[in-house]
């Protein structure tokens, strides 16, 4: 029987492995690095791991938080009764002349099971060491950027239907409802043939309890774009908390807003003035909540769930009553332009997303 | 020769302890400081807390007559509190997180009282006057 002097030995056997394997990559051994500092999990302990280069340009209050925000966050982390003994390193990207490396991995317990996907940036600091990003620096938005956050989701066999329909992604629940806003002219006009720059952007920008819920959005516009629903111009963040009358409910909405136009009229668009302009587009909101979060609309009556709206072109919509009164009672944000109801599928099957009956 | 060698040898050691004395002690006076204001804090010690309190600028008799003031009543506050939970047991400080420039620094506190399961985590942020004198800023 295994004694629990042995079962460490093990533990450590294991990790001494790992640290060997590392040695050939930089880093995953800086990553390791700073998981062996969870064990003793000082200030300077856990903040040798990151990189300090770059806090110049930030005001001494703000410089100090950072680290008070990362040491706190790794000291959480150490409380935890799983330790993590290797790593696995499902992809790494590097920007700004290979000195800035943005590596997806997933955490290897010692008990043998795996934790999250999770993504970190990485650079190498002046002693020429990888080291954690304390202040990331920006990396430049490229097309395959967003590539790789739709070909992250598709791993997780992402199976979306709308509406009103539940949606699974990894452990997550959404729920998703249509809808067809007409004129929330607080939208900025979009930028041509950006909107994939704008999705990386604000991407990486994004809180990281944000970034599951958009890689979601994310997934769900690619896949009607690429289905042939919209022409898709432009999309930009929108994070809410919304009051509903009597209860302040502070949604924790993550969402895109984005816009397109009709096929061909873009050019026609762009010479018009933002009204006639506004007048023209499709604008669609895309944000989502999880489920159990509930929101109490102001009659008090039923709470609703339906959190994912969304816009499309030429895609006839219609809603139940209680979710067209739902929306009409955020007159200030939706129009209620509603027609009629389509239950829309979509599916990843066979390597390919397609729209299913 | 072997008396150079030998008093060189102690110069060397004696520069290494006074190096790596110096070293702690900013760790330490602003570790110390942050629990003993701490302390002061709960224990009802308004002048600790007075003299140890960045105020930015130099104050006038008027406004530090009215900072002492401000300060007494928060500081009595706190200590009802903590004698309502039977006094203090224990302050514990980690080291002090340091500004690179090291005008500043945070040092996180844990307090555990004497009849209350509770515990109360606090940052206190101080400042250095460019004299290795540090002082706490006050929230």
């Amino acid at each position: 029987m295994l004694n629990i002097k042995k079962i460490n030995l093990i533990l450590i056997g294991c990790l001494l492995g790992s640290i060997a394997n590392a040695e050939d990559d930089p880093l995953k051994a800086a990553l390791l690095d700073y998981y062996m500092s969870l064990a003793n999990p000082t200030p300077s302990a856990i903040l040798q791991n990151y990189n300090r280069d770059y806090l110049g340009n930030l005001k001494t209050e703000d410089e100090l938080k950072i680290k008070v925000k990362y040491v706190k966050e790794a000291q959480k982390l150490a409380k935890s009764d799983k330790k993590t003994v290797d790593l696995s390193i499902k992809n790494v990207k590097k920007y700004h002349g290979d000195t800035v490396a943005q590596v997806t991995y997933t955490q290897i317990y010692d008990d043998n099971s795996l934790g999250e996907q999770k993504s970190v940036q990485l650079q190498i600091d002046k002693e020429g060491k990888w080291k954690l990003a304390l202040q990331p620096k920006n990396i430049p938005a490229s097309k395959d950027d967003c590539v790789f956050v739709a070909e992250d989701l598709e791993k997780t066999d992402l199976e979306v239907k709308i509406p009103g329909v539940k949606v699974r992604s990894g452990n997550n629940d959404y729920r998703f409802v249509l809808a067809y806003p007409s004129d929330d002219k607080r939208i900025p006009p979009p930028n041509d043939d950006s909107w994939n720059h704008v999705f990386t952007n604000q991407y990486r920008y994004m809180a990281p309890e944000y970034k599951q819920t958009f890689k979601n959005s994310y997934a769900i516009i690619k896949t009607l774009k690429d289905a042939g629903f919209v022409n898709m111009k432009e999309g930009h963040l929108h994070v809410s908390y919304a009051n509903y009358q009597d209860k302040m409910v502070t949604q924790k909405v993550s969402g895109v807003i984005f816009s397109f136009t009709k096929k061909g009229e873009d050019t026609l668009l762009k010479n018009q003035s933002p009204s006639e302009y506004y007048d023209k587009m499709f604008i669609g909101r895309i944000g989502v909540k999880t489920i159990g979060d509930t929101v109490e609309p102001k009659n008090g009556g039923q709470k609703y769930q339906c959190t994912l709206y969304y816009g499309l072109l030429d895609t006839p919509l219609t809603f139940s009553k209680e979710i067209l009164d739902y929306f009409k009672s955020q007159q200030n944000i939706f129009a209620p332009r509603f027609d009629k109801v389509e239950n829309i599928y979509i599916k990843f099957n066979d390597g390919k997303w397609e729209k299913t009956i | 020769m072997k008396l150079l060698n030998i008093f060189k040898t102690l110069v060397l050691i004696s520069t290494v302890f006074f190096l790596s004395a110096c070293g702690e002690s900013t760790e330490e006076k602003v570790k110390n400081l942050a629990v003993e204001y701490t302390k002061a804090l709960c224990t009802g010690n308004a002048d600790y807390v007075f003299k140890n309190t960045d105020f930015g600028d130099d104050l006038d008799s008027d406004k530090e007559e009215f900072a002492h003031k401000k300060i007494e009543s928060i500081v009595n506050k706190n200590k009802e509190k903590t004698d309502k939970k039977g006094g203090i047991n224990k302050i514990e400080a980690q080291e002090p997180i340091f500004s690179e420039d090291k005008t500043m620094a945070k040092v996180l506190i844990k307090i555990t009282y004497k009849t209350d399961d509770d515990s109360k985590d606090e940052e206190i942020t101080l400042k250095n006057d460019g004299s290795n004198n540090w002082k706490v800023l006050f929230k």
